[in-house]
C-alpha cells in the first residue's frame, strides 16, 4: 500500500470515530426530542427505525475506522516507538485510534440505547 | 552563546509525536467545553430569566482584563519556544518565568473570585449558577494544569536544554494557545447575559 493511502486510512481511523459519534448524538437527540413535541408526534414519524438507521450507519463507520487503524498499525509495525516524521505519526495515531475507536463503539451503542429507551416525561 | 541558525537543534520539519499527543488531548478537552457551552445555551433557552431573579449578571471589566493578561502569555510562550530553539536558554527561561508569573496571578485572582461566587450563589441554587460555576471551574483547572507544565519546564530549563525538553516546550506552548482560546470563549459565553 502506498504512503498516501496509508495516510488517508490513518486520518480516517483517527477522525471517523468522534465525528460519527457526534453526528449520531446530534441526530438522535433531535429526533427523540422532536418526537416528544406534540406537533411532531402527530406525524407518526418512525422514530425507532430512524434510530436504527442512524446507529447502523454511524456504528458501521466507527467499526470501519477501527479496521483502518488496525491496517495502519500492521503496516507501520517496523517503525520505532519514537520514530519522527510521517511514519512515526502514523504509527502513533494508529495506536491511539485502535484504543479510541473501541471507546467510540461503546459510546455509539450507549447513545443508541439511550435514544431507544427515552421517555417524554423527563424534565 | 550565539544564536545563529547553525546553533539550533534540528528538530526536523515533521511535528514530534508529543506535539500530536497534545493536539489529541486538546481536541478531547475542546469537546468537553463544546458540551458545556451547549448545556449553557440549552438551559438558557429553557429559562424565562437568565440569570434568575436575584442573581447579578457576571462582572465585565475584571474578568476581561484578566483574560487579556492570560492571552498575552501566548506571546511569552511563543518567545520562549523561539529562544529555546535557538539554544538561548537564559532568554527562554525569562520568557517562561514571565508567562508563569502572569498565569499564576491570573489563577489566584480568578480562584478568589470563584470562591466568592460559590459563597454568594452555590451551584445547587439554580441551573444558572450550576453551569456557570462548572464552566469556570473546569476552565480554571485547565489553567492550573498549564501552570504545572510551565513550572516543570522552568525547573528543566534552569539546568540545560535538550531536544526532549524543547519538544515539551513546543507542546506546552501549543497547550497554552489552546487554553487561551478556550478561556476567551468561556468569557464570551459567561458575559452573554449582557447581550440580551
Amino acid at each position: 500500500m502506498t504512503r498516501f493511502r496509508l495516510e488517508l486510512l490513518q486520518w480516517y481511523a483517527l477522525l471517523a470515530g468522534p465525528w460519527m459519534w457526534a453526528t449520531q448524538h446530534v441526530l438522535e437527540f433531535g429526533l427523540t426530542n422532536s418526537h416528544c413535541s406534540m406537533p411532531v408526534s402527530y406525524w407518526h414519524v418512525p422514530v425507532i427505525w430512524l434510530n436504527v438507521l442512524i446507529t447502523t450507519v454511524c456504528g458501521t463507520a466507527v467499526v470501519a475506522a477501527e479496521l483502518a487503524a488496525f491496517v495502519v498499525f500492521r503496516a507501520t509495525s517496523d517503525t520505532g516507538k519514537y520514530a519522527p516524521g510521517p511514519w512515526g505519526r502514523m504509527k502513533f495515531f494508529a495506536e491511539a485510534a485502535l484504543l479510541g475507536n473501541v471507546l467510540f463503539i461503546v459510546i455509539v451503542a450507549l447513545d443508541a440505547a439511550g435514544a431507544f429507551y427515552h421517555g417524554c416525561n423527563q424534565a | 552563546m550565539t544564536t545563529s541558525a547553525a546553533t539550533t537543534y534540528d528538530l526536523g520539519h515533521a511535528r514530534p509525536n508529543g506535539w500530536w499527543a497534545m493536539v489529541l488531548f486538546v481536541a478531547g478537552e475542546t469537546t468537553l467545553f463544546l458540551m458545556l457551552f451547549a448545556t449553557y445555551f440549552y438551559l438558557r433557552l429553557q429559562s424565562r430569566h437568565w440569570p434568575p431573579p436575584g442573581v447579578d449578571k457576571p462582572a465585565v471589566l475584571v474578568p476581561s482584563l484578566l483574560t487579556a493578561a492570560l492571552v498575552a502569555t501566548s506571546f511569552a510562550m511563543q518567545r520562549a519556544w523561539r529562544n529555546g530553539r535557538l539554544l538561548n536558554r537564559v532568554a527562554a527561561l525569562r520568557w517562561l518565568a514571565l508567562a508563569g508569573i502572569v498565569q499564576g496571578g491570573y489563577l489566584i485572582w480568578q480562584v478568589h473570585d470563584f470562591v466568592d461566587a460559590c459563597h454568594k450563589e452555590p451551584p445547587s441554587h439554580s441551573a444558572y449558577s450550576s453551569i456557570h460555576l462548572t464552566m469556570l471551574a473546569i476552565d480554571h483547572l485547565h489553567v492550573f494544569l498549564g501552570i504545572l507544565l510551565t513550572a516543570w519546564l522552568l525547573m528543566r530549563f534552569a539546568t540545560r536544554i535538550t531536544p526532549y525538553r524543547l519538544r515539551t516546550l513546543q507542546a506546552t506552548a501549543f497547550y497554552w494557545h489552546a487554553v487561551n482560546v478556550i478561556t476567551v470563549v468561556v468569557l464570551l459565553v459567561d458575559l452573554s447575559p449582557h447581550v440580551g
